[in-house]
């Protein structure tokens, strides 16, 4: 029992120490993390939407020609099979043939499966970590939509 | 056929007045209300309270003139689509009233009206995310807390990440893209 209240009073100590410590940083700083979003994200776009998302993409890769762009698909719950691929490879084509950035300087990510289809187009600095995906739908949760056409870029509407 | 020689236009950022249209859609105000009082509830222990009630509340307190566009915006060498800097009450940093929301200038080929629309709600959607970074008193919330707060309010989807190890930029990013995700279900384009 003695030794309990001795440890009560070090934790106890202990706490008011770092609350202290603490106090000012938290109290006064500036943001205490990064605070941003990714350089862009859509769900399921018209073509010609999208390709303006791209085109964006591509300008900022022109701008920097050392920046890596990524290009992360996350089907939907309600999906085609291979949906997160085409659309990747899509979308990657058009850059490369259209807008003239270098293949090499892309990556592809099927991402796996979020609520809605969505697509993030991510320019990332040289050295940095590669990034990953996170996904938020198990697939045996996902529906597979059946009688699903290829996603090419002569499509002009979303869906499947 | 190659087209990167043609001049990038800018897309201009819409006034206020589009943002405060946007806030008053739907539940969006009172959705941000409720993100707002989470994580003051949260992360205002040490003073960092709200300090608005909602979103029209932070828009009015950060004004007309804290909404910047900027080109090649970048934090620590990633290009994003925005962030923010200064305070709206003040920190031993930044002046009071000095809060603003960077968002990434959007360029684009030609003059599509559908696609400058198109981008001008793509602002808004980044501002009104943003804003809400502005909130806490002392030193904001940033993405994983209002991540957090986003996914303790009632309706909300599976998959809050992981928080981020020191400045990991991919956890940021899951991070911020939860918190988004949670957002625009409330505050998207209708």
């Amino acid at each position: 029992m003695k030794m309990n209240l001795i440890q009560i009073a070090l934790v106890g100590a202990c706490t008011v120490l770092v609350s202290l410590a603490g106090f000012p940083r938290t109290h006064q700083g500036s943001l205490t993390s990064v605070a941003d979003q990714w350089f862009d994200s859509y769900g399921n776009l018209s073509w010609d939407d999208e390709k303006a998302h791209l085109d964006n993409f591509a300008i900022a890769l022109q701008h920097d020609p050392n920046l890596i762009g990524y290009i992360i698909v996350y089907a939907g719950k309600r999906a085609c099979v291979g949906e997160a691929k085409d659309r990747a490879l899509r979308a990657k084509k058009y850059v490369v043939e259209t807008r003239g950035i270098q293949e090499s300087r892309l990556k592809w990510i099927d991402g796996g499966h979020h609520e809605d289809l969505t697509v993030i187009l991510q320019p990332v600095p040289p050295g940095a970590p590669e990034l990953t995906a996170s996904p938020t739908i198990k697939p045996s949760d996902v529906q597979i939509i059946k009688n699903c056409k290829p996603k090419t870029s002569k499509r002009k509407k979303g869906g499947c | 056929m190659i087209n990167r020689w043609v001049p990038q236009n800018p897309v201009p950022l819409p006034g206020t007045d589009a943002i405060a249209k946007r806030l008053n859609t739907g539940d969006c105000n009172a959705y941000i209300a409720s993100l707002l009082a989470k994580a003051s509830e949260l992360y205002g222990g040490a003073g960092n309270v709200a300090v608005a009630k909602d979103g029209l509340d932070l828009l009015s307190k950060i004004g007309s003139q804290g909404f910047v566009l900027k080109d090649s915006l970048q934090i620590n060498g990633w290009p994003v689509g925005g962030t923010v800097t200064g305070s709206i009450a003040g920190n031993n940093t930044f002046a009071a009233g000095s809060a603003t929301v960077l968002i990434s200038t959007r360029f684009m080929y030609g003059s599509r009206a559908a696609t400058i629309a198109m981008w001008q709600a793509n602002y808004v959607n980044t501002a009104i995310h943003e804003m809400l970074h502005l909130a806490g008193r002392y030193s904001g919330y940033d993405d994983t807390q209002l991540a957090t707060a986003a996914s303790k309010l009632p309706g909300a989807g599976a998959g809050l990440p992981a928080p981020p190890k020191n400045q990991d930029m991919n956890g940021i990013f899951n991070n911020s893209g939860y918190y988004d995700r949670e957002l625009m279900k409330h505050c998207g384009p209708k």
